[in-house]
């Protein structure tokens, strides 16, 4: 018999804990029955956390029935991303460096185990969430298909041959495949917003300096964000509310208000001006995509917003800029992972040197070498000027169009994905193809405002899910959350269940 | 690889026709906004905790090959 599906919503399972008609326990449990069932072939773990999450569930419920109040999100389970730290726990980031090996079933020997929490994790624990296990990512968070993953190869819950997107591939696949209610990504340039699209999840990119990074293993440290991943609106926001705001650990996170999220989503959109760029609908983007974006638009239109047409010209260069910032601050963040002070060293090596070049050279991935390669080329002395400079001020212009767009608008409403999720392999041999997959998403990260991905129905053609982007001003989230619930609302297909989750 | 690099470069080459003429530079997003905590002084994580996940320690220090005169 196949397990019974987990409730979608991390709000209703948390109420329903908190209200004790439902044990932690027994949702715990489903969970972890839904992971044995189905992560066999979807890949979305590396490591779960069975024993402990039931030990948690069971102390929650131990101390509702003492009559204690329990957390905002009690009892809801949730998988996080790999490249959070979780204290004494394995955390690899998708990374050979990070581990002394990989046995047959692709797990990690004796990963490396954090001396702390990432602020996220201790926030959603303080709130009563219960961790089911790390979920799988490219290395690093660097790729667009999961496939960098150094460890297994996590698969789409809607046609098992087609990607989850990435990198934060896994927690879209733990949610999209029903295995736990939410999750948390991190987004550097869409890694989040874009496997929630191609798995019909809702992701958020909060504004930069909205949540903390500490304890998240940083990539490019200047767009690096962390967001949830669930099934519906309310529950990404929710799970916002919970990790948003300032943390003495992050110096980039700033006092600005955190806001009602969960009360935003009931305001509706009426008065609303909502823009739409043309750069976003041209030349590379999918009919089926389009119909189905359009359509969402027109919905948010009937529901009382004003739409009007935008311009972001510089849109157009988004691809390259980011990928020579990303890069350089890579080169210089993934400096730290030299076989000395933690993970991997190389065995047998004589010199320090050579400990250098062997524990890097074997324990990075082909994506990660080449992004360190690319961004110490573009930070290089004679480079620097034409790539890494020109690069940051390409930056601020599309920093000042959005600034522009935002003169005459609320919000910007986009396509997520160039197409719904592609074959697996497709795009392996060729990683320029998966950057350009990127467009509509790199701009929001390099301007630091907030996007969320939302489903908005299934192409006509593929019968994959196709995610709305909906682009907000800095910490302006709860317009965003406005918008999405209307989306959603609004949205076809909603009840279709993934192939994967229906035997 | 090498082939793979150089279609990337070429690529980047891109932002070489837009005018960035008296454009500044954006590092950061939020550089203007960052606050500075007070300057006291704060427990950190416990020494044996960090470096039980060291590749190879010895009395509270990391160990590593020789690196000097290793020519």
């Amino acid at each position: 018999m196949s397990p019974k599906l987990l409730p979608r919503s991390v709000v209703e399972i948390a109420a329903s804990v908190r209200g004790g008609e439902v044990s932690a326990e027994s949702i715990t449990q489903a969970s972890l029955d839904a992971v044995a069932a189905r992560d066999g072939q979807l890949g979305g773990f590396l490591s779960v956390a069975a024993d402990l999450a039931l030990q948690r569930a069971r102390d929650i419920d131990l101390r509702r029935e003492r009559g204690e109040t329990l957390g905002p999100l009690a009892g809801v389970p949730i998988a996080l991303k790999d490249a959070l730290c979780t204290k004494d726990q394995p955390t690899t980031s998708g990374s050979r460096i990070l581990a002394q090996g990989i046995d047959q079933q692709g797990r990690a020997i004796d990963p490396w185990r954090p001396p702390y929490d990432a602020t996220v994790v201790a926030r959603l624990r303080a709130a009563d969430a219960v961790f089911i296990g790390k979920s799988n990512l490219d290395e690093f968070a660097m790729g667009s298909s999961n496939e960098n993953s150094a460890f297994r190869l996590a698969r789409n819950p809607w046609n098992l041959d087609r990607t989850p997107g990435g990198s934060s591939g896994g927690s879209a696949v733990a949610v999209a495949g029903r295995m736990t209610a939410g999750a948390l990504g991190s987004d550097t340039g869409g890694s989040v917003r874009q496997p929630a699209a191609l798995t019909g999840t809702v992701g958020v990119k909060p504004s930069y300096g909205r949540v903390s990074r500490y304890g998240l293993i940083a990539f490019a440290s200047s767009f690096d964000q962390v967001g949830p991943i669930t099934h519906d609106v309310a529950s990404s926001a929710a799970m916002l509310q919970i990790i948003a705001g300032a943390d003495p650990a992050d110096g980039t996170t700033t006092h600005h208000r955190v806001g009602a999220y969960r009360e935003a989503c009931s305001r509706g959109v009426a008065g609303m001006r909502i823009g739409v760029p043309a750069e976003y609908f041209a030349d590379g983007l999918d009919d089926e995509v389009a119909a189905q974006v359009r359509r969402a638009i027109a919905a948010l239109e009937e529901n009382g917003a004003s739409i009007s047409n935008i311009e972001l010209p510089h849109t157009r260069h988004a691809v390259a800029t980011y990928y020579i910032l990303a890069t350089a601050e890579c080169s210089s963040n993934l400096s730290r992972f030299d076989g000395v002070r933690f993970g991997h060293r190389a065995h047998g090596s004589q010199t320090l040197r050579e400990v250098y070049e062997t524990t890097r050279g074997g324990g990075f991935g082909p994506e990660v070498k080449r992004r360190i390669m690319l961004g110490t080329y573009v930070l290089s002395a004679g480079y620097y000027d034409a790539y890494y400079r020109r690069a940051q001020q390409v930056r601020t212009l599309i920093r000042r169009d959005f600034e522009h767009a935002f003169q005459s608008v609320d919000l910007i409403a986009t396509p997520v994905s160039p197409t719904v999720a592609f074959p697996l392999g497709s795009k392996l041999d060729d990683p320029l193809a998966m950057y350009l997959a990127d467009v509509y998403t790199l701009p929001a990260s390099l301007a630091g405002i907030a996007a969320i991905s939302v489903p908005c129905g299934l192409g006509s053609a593929s019968g994959l899910p196709v995610g709305l982007q909906i682009i907000a001003p800095s910490f302006a989230e709860e317009q965003m959350f406005q918008a999405a619930q209307v989306v959603e609302d609004t949205a076809p297909d909603r009840e279709v269940i993934p192939q994967a989750c229906q035997s | 690889m090498t082939r793979q690099l150089g279609a990337i470069v070429d690529y980047m080459a891109d932002l070489q026709q837009v005018d960035v003429q008296g454009v500044e530079a954006t590092a950061h997003v939020q550089l203007d906004r960052l606050q500075l905590r007070d300057d006291t002084p704060q427990d950190s994580l416990a020494r044996q905790s960090v470096m039980a996940q060291a590749p190879e320690a010895e009395d509270g220090a990391f160990v590593v090959p020789p690196f000097v005169d290793e020519s």
